[in-house]
């Protein structure tokens, strides 16, 4: 009996969906093999071109967070200057659902910068549960995550190794980066070409957002712009 | 296919989320009704009775004791006690846990879609409290330094519940964002939560107050299908 490629629960002979996860599998050869939806983005639920407009909650103005991430108002838009491991997080909580797509564009102006959207950020209590797709800015390279965050201790789970991003522009250039959420799949995006996909099942519901990161040395972002849309059905 | 199934597109079977209007796959529209589905058990797929078999949890937590009535879990005061079995990891299915408490604070149930990240679990749980005939869904993050709890349904204090010393058996059904939990047969609580959407199986003992002990005297796992 052939298993499924994300959770190895056998699949039943006849059929093409794995009783245990959920995936959705071709056979042939001998072999189960994922097959993932198209996922296209629907109507916007909220935009934020960040030189005019904030998500809400945010202050406007230059100001220094507890941490010592500095965010001042410029001309084209939010600019960071994170300390040395230290981050800066934004999200919309209001926009609190399952399936979603959120989309970024910012200027890295460090290789130390990781910027991440994030999705299904669920509140528990002081704790936190995620989706994070990262993007390195220094080697270029795309990561999944599945995240556990508590003022005490966060634990990521790597869902897929470092992999080359293509499209993405180095450093003191702007990219346009999107994570669609739908059902148990994820999809990574630069510049609207698909970088990464991946089956989890997991986390099922929560806001979307971003946390940019200076890994190691200093780093400064320039954050210009989010949008968040429904998933076209 | 040989069970019935829930939510699964009618044209090409894969798994559809409640009420999402249309299939992931093959874009067939999809109808649903007002009120979630009523689940009920199909195909029986996991199974421990204690005795005769090892209580699952036995190996690496201590406070957990075979006898010839039970597992006997002993809790500390206003702590909590979990084990989830390796062997079954599901999105939809049914666990249900039967067992005594022996102790007016204390209470057990199950565990369903228990994840761990590293020391920690995320979890829907179950628990029947039967000095007060209660029982309540919740969702848990718990482990290392995290303790977190959102009660998803309340207590729900009800007959249904077998008092102190008699045995109970509470179950989670569960497909897809519905969850219903049942004691000894009565659909108690229905729910829709999106929280968590796949994982391990398993039980829980609580206590509320005071320490005492639960005799767990089994564990069963069945998929579900939909009325």
């Amino acid at each position: 009996m052939l298993a499924c490629p994300a959770c190895a629960t056998p699949i039943e002979q006849g059929s093409h969906v794995c009783s245990g996860c959920g995936l959705f599998v071709r056979i042939e050869g001998g072999r189960a093999t994922p097959v993932y939806p198209d996922v296209r983005p629907g109507a916007v639920l909220a935009s934020h071109d960040l030189v005019r407009t904030r998500p809400p909650g945010m202050n406007r103005g230059t100001r220094t967070l507890e941490n010592g991430v500095r965010v001042s108002e410029v001309a084209e838009g939010l600019a960071l200057e994170l300390p040395g491991g230290q981050a800066f997080r934004s999200g919309i909580s209001l926009v609190r659902r399952r399936d979603v797509c959120v989309r970024a564009n910012f200027v890295a102006s460090d290789p130390s910068v990781r910027f991440s959207l994030v999705a299904r950020c669920e509140l528990m209590g002081k704790a936190t549960t995620h989706y994070s797709l990262i993007f390195d800015m220094g080697k270029l390279l795309v990561r999944l995550e599945r995240v556990i965050a508590s003022p005490k201790i966060t634990i990521a789970t790597p869902l897929t190794e470092w992999r080359p991003a293509a499209g993405l522009l180095p450093v003191g250039q702007p990219n346009d980066v999107e994570l669609r959420a739908f059902g148990a799949t994820l999809e990574g995006l630069v510049s609207g070409r698909r970088v990464l996909v991946f089956h989890d099942p997991v986390l099922g519901v929560g806001y979307p957002g971003i946390r940019v990161e200076a890994i190691g040395a200093a780093g400064r972002c320039l954050w210009r712009g989010l949008e968040i849309r429904e998933v076209a059905s | 296919m040989s069970e019935a199934r829930v939510l699964e597109c009618v044209r090409c079977g894969a798994a559809v989320a409640f009420r999402a209007p249309a299939c992931l796959y093959c874009r067939a529209a999809q109808t649903w009704s007002d009120a979630p589905p009523i689940l009920h058990r199909t195909a029986r797929i996991f199974g421990h009775r204690y005795p005769p078999d090892p209580p699952l949890g036995a190996t690496v937590l201590k406070d957990v004791v075979a006898t010839p009535e039970g597992a006997r879990v002993s809790v500390g005061s206003k702590r909590s006690k979990l084990a989830v079995s390796t062997a079954v990891q599901r999105r939809n299915g049914c666990v249900a846990v039967t067992g005594v408490a022996l102790d007016a604070d204390m209470g057990f149930g199950a565990l369903v879609r228990a994840y761990a990240e590293g020391s920690i679990f995320g979890a829907y749980s179950a628990v029947v409290v039967p000095a007060y005939r209660a029982v309540a869904l919740s969702r848990l993050l718990e482990g290392g330094e995290v303790s977190e709890l959102i009660e998803l349904s309340g207590w729900e204090s009800t007959t249904a519940v077998r008092p102190l010393g008699e045995p109970n058996t509470v179950e989670i059904r569960y497909a897809d964002s519905v969850l219903q939990v049942l004691v000894n047969d009565v659909r108690i609580i229905t729910f829709v939560d999106a929280g968590i959407g796949y994982g391990k199986i398993g039980w829980r003992a609580v206590s509320l107050g005071d320490p005492g002990s639960v005799l767990l005297r089994g564990i069963e796992v069945f998929d579900v299908g939909a009325r």
